[in-house]
């Protein structure tokens, strides 16, 4: 079966492709910049000259999410790549060492997650500067734990198999053995889901910006577009449709992904 | 043969633990191996063969430990907690296959670059030349095309091809010792035979001493140089390969001979040796063959015999004349 066959992650990797497009060439898709406020035309419903309308400030809406996708896109990649990296250190060493490391590496797990995680990052963010490397460091510092948990048990199962033994066997040192026999064996179901996690950490930075702690205005995020809509809603539907749609899209369109991959690796 | 010896293990305890209780895995093992030889264990399973030799470098799963015991590498101490010491050795020195070559070769690599993965880890050699050195290998265990079978990966091989391709990684960084664990159990005849003669050439070719473990006593006879006999983590009878085929002393060889499927027979059953595989953790005082034994007698039951000389270079621990 090509992977193509499989529709789930044909069309997820569609919008994915799609989104990371918009993403990378924003300055030359956008028709206009994110911060230009024009008084004369506030709260325009979406027409010719403004897609998807203008906001309160006059600014035109589908320029500020263009932009905005940006922002969440890079903010799940980055938060996911920081996660997963902590989460294939402390998940391979509890698997393969067992014993002691084991056993406290699984505690530290479980003590991280008996927090609920959004309001840890709240505390977090409250103490420190609301931009955006540090909701990314943050949302990474905090969403590890699965992926411990996943290549803790991938490598647990790994180890056991015959051609661990032989390499040991053979002479191949500990660190050898961790990052050429086990980890690649383990790739499958870690990069399901870093991509499934890329999907989670898209919506926290999105409910951070919404509550006015994530990206700060005037740097566009879909969460603050819809945090700003909040104060509309009832005469600019579209200030708070189209980012919400965008933010759904992009979830769904990460998850047909993960899903997808998931089974084409099977 | 008078040459030199090259591993002598003495006084070996290897003991598995588990929640409360011990299990003597391998009691007092004594075990000489001289260069260039070819020296076979044969047992039921369950009897500590795998478990000795894992022992000698200390390879044993994290239950399993040395109690108690001495071994001797090339004139050399193999020291048991030296982790440094042992990577050099394995590989290197003492190299192993084991029986489901298909499951020991890694899936996600070619044949040639985990050959090569030896030559990286072990004579940090650069990669330019070590894959030459792979093609050596691969030819010299009879993988030809060697340019072919580099890229092949394990699904692509047969069972015979992948134990070839493990044996050529095992003999790549050119060891004195190769363990071979029941390295063509899961083969069929055919291709244990050529297996069978492959680590026979290696051994003339490469001066290579191999250590065999099997259950199979019918495909040692023209192989073998001696044989060790083991029971419940000990070895009862050991010496020449010839001479005990021929003249077994212990009731336990000479039942397991017995088993063997002979032309004359061939309207009756196959023998078995009554009663079950002796249990490790349950084990009777005395003699630990005793419940089975046909010829037991009233000493056998108390104490456990002692090597007696049966003639030279053979040895059998039976209070049997």
């Amino acid at each position: 079966m090509s992977a193509l066959d499989n529709k789930t992650l044909f069309w997820g990797l569609f919008f994915v492709i799609l989104l990371s497009l918009i993403a990378v060439f924003a300055q030359f898709i956008s028709p206009y910049a994110y911060d230009t406020i024009d008084a004369d035309n506030i709260l325009q419903p979406p027409s010719a000259g403004h897609i998807f309308g203008t906001d309160q400030l006059g600014r035109d809406v589908l320029s500020r999410m263009i932009y905005g996708t940006r922002i969440s896109l890079s903010v799940g990649f980055i938060a996911v790549g920081i996660a997963t990296f902590i989460g294939i250190i402390l998940g391979s060493m509890a698997g393969f060492y067992g014993g002691f490391i084991d056993r406290a590496i699984t505690i530290f797990i479980d003590i991280m997650l008996c927090f609920p995680v959004f309001f840890l990052i709240l505390a977090i963010v409250a103490l420190l500067e609301p931009n955006i490397y540090n909701i990314m460091i943050v949302i990474g510092l905090t969403s590890w734990m699965g992926q411990a948990r996943l290549i803790r048990a991938e490598i647990l199962s790994l180890k056991e198999r015959d051609f661990i033994l032989a390499e040991k066997v053979l002479g191949a040192s500990n660190q050898r053995i961790i990052f050429f026999h086990l980890l690649p064996n383990a790739v499958g179901p870690v990069i399901v889901s870093a991509i499934l996690g890329i999907a989670g950490a898209i919506l926290v930075e999105s409910g951070l910006s919404f509550l006015g702690i994530g990206i700060q205005p005037p740097t566009p995020s879909w969460g603050n577009i819809l945090s700003e809509a909040k104060s509309t809603l009832g005469i600019a539907w579209w200030l708070s449709v189209f980012p919400g749609l965008a933010i759904f899209i992009t979830i769904i369109s990460y998850n047909l992904v993960g899903e997808g991959l998931k089974k084409y690796l099977r | 043969m008078n040459s030199n010896i090259l591993l002598k293990a003495s006084k070996l305890n290897t003991r598995i633990f588990y929640k409360d209780s011990v299990v003597n895995a391998v009691c007092d093992l004594d075990l000489e191996l001289r260069e260039k030889e070819i020296l076979a264990i044969i047992g039921e399973s369950g009897c500590g063969k795998t478990m000795s030799m894992l022992s000698l470098t200390n390879l044993l799963p994290q239950s399993a430990k040395i109690t108690e015991g001495q071994i001797l590498f090339n004139g050399k101490d193999i020291e048991m907690d030296n982790e440094d010491q042992l990577r050099k050795i394995r590989g290197a020195q003492i190299s192993y296959v084991f029986q489901d070559a298909t499951a020991s070769l890694n899936p996600l690599f070619s044949v040639g670059e985990q050959i090569r993965e030896m030559f990286i880890t072990h004579e940090k050699i650069p990669s330019a030349e070590s894959k030459n050195k792979v093609l050596e290998v691969l030819e010299s265990v009879n993988l030809k095309p060697a340019e072919k079978y580099y890229s092949y990966y394990p699904h692509q091989l047969s069972g015979g091809m992948n134990q070839r391709a493990m044996i050529a990684m095992a003999i790549a960084s050119k060891p004195k010792l190769l363990i071979a664990d029941e390295p063509t159990s899961s083969l069929d005849r055919i291709t244990e035979m050529q297996i069978l003669n492959l680590l026979r050439d290696l051994n003339k070719k490469m001066n290579l001493s191999i250590i065999f473990i099997t259950h199979n006593i019918s495909i040692i006879e023209n192989f073998a140089d001696r044989i060790v006999i083991m029971y419940a983590g000990r070895i009862i009878e050991k010496g020449d390969a010839k001479e005990i085929l021929r003249n077994p002393k212990h009731p336990y060889t000479k039942a397991l001979l017995k088993c063997l499927p002979k032309k004359e027979n061939k309207d009756k059953f196959l023998n078995t040796i009554e009663g079950n595989v002796a249990d490790l953790s349950d084990l009777p005082d005395g003699c630990k063959f005793n419940p089975r034994c046909p010829y037991v007698m009233d000493v056998c039951l108390k104490e456990e015999p002692e090597f007696k000389k049966v003639s030279e270079g053979h040895f059998t621990k039976c209070y049997l004349e």
